[in-house]
């Protein structure tokens, strides 16, 4: 993943169970986790950090 | 009382050869309280957790805890700090300096993905540390801080490192 920034190659250095769910991120809700999965990204360029939400694993995403 | 605190471990940061802080006093925020978390993110607040390789919350303690409002601000946000380094001290008029409080803080700590160190800062019977304009009566502090800054800064160091450099797998 690219940097929003300064354009340069992010870290991907942790996820994050996230419980309380928005109504929008509710296709991405993961039974396994009771929650959406985030990726936490962190530049090395500038620092900015960035979240993304992951699909559900296979047959146990609602 | 707090805010003396406060501005002491600022300064001693600020001795820091390499380390640029800023203090942050969360009774200036004004987050409104008919909701919580990230929906009520403030932009300034969540650039300085996002900037920020390590935290030093500065708190009184109240009945063996810390102030609701305290929580509230740290709700707002939640990737900014997500393998930071973070460290507690303590406030209180009594002579525990706040330690059940940091005792109380440290499941929140780790719930916000910050990574607790293991020196605190107690400034206990208060009003005997600092005088009405915030100076310092007890030289003490000075040594403690000074082992409480050097074990955050080691640990931000790494973590920032492991941040920007290590995978996880």
């Amino acid at each position: 993943m690219r940097c929003p920034r300064c354009g340069m190659e992010m870290n991907r250095h942790a996820e994050k169970a996230v419980k309380d769910v928005r109504a929008e991120e509710s296709s991405h809700y993961n039974l396994a986790f009771e929650g959406v999965l985030e990726s936490i990204f962190c530049c090395p360029g500038c620092g900015k950090v960035e979240a993304v939400i992951e699909n559900g694993l296979p047959g146990i995403s609602a | 009382m707090s805010v003396h605190a406060a501005r002491f471990m600022v300064e001693q940061i600020q001795k820091r050869e390499g380390v640029v802080t800023s203090l942050i006093d969360i009774a200036e925020l004004s987050l409104p309280v008919d909701d919580a978390g990230e929906a009520i993110k403030d932009p300034r607040f969540a650039t300085a957790m996002e900037q920020a390789d390590a935290l030093v919350i500065v708190s009184p303690e109240y009945n063996h805890s810390f102030p609701g409002l305290l929580k509230h601000v740290l709700d707002s946000c939640l990737k900014e700090y997500i393998h930071k380094a973070a460290g507690v001290v303590g406030v209180s008029a009594g002579s525990f300096g706040g330690a059940r409080m940091i005792e109380q803080f440290q499941p929140i700590l780790r719930e916000l993905g910050l990574v607790s160190i293991f020196w605190d800062v107690n400034f206990g019977r208060i009003e005997k540390v600092f005088d009405a304009k915030g100076q310092l009566l007890d030289q003490s502090f000075i040594p403690r801080a000074d082992k409480f800054l050097g074990e955050l800064i080691w640990m931000a160091t790494v973590l920032r490192y492991g941040r920007e450099n290590v995978p996880l797998k």
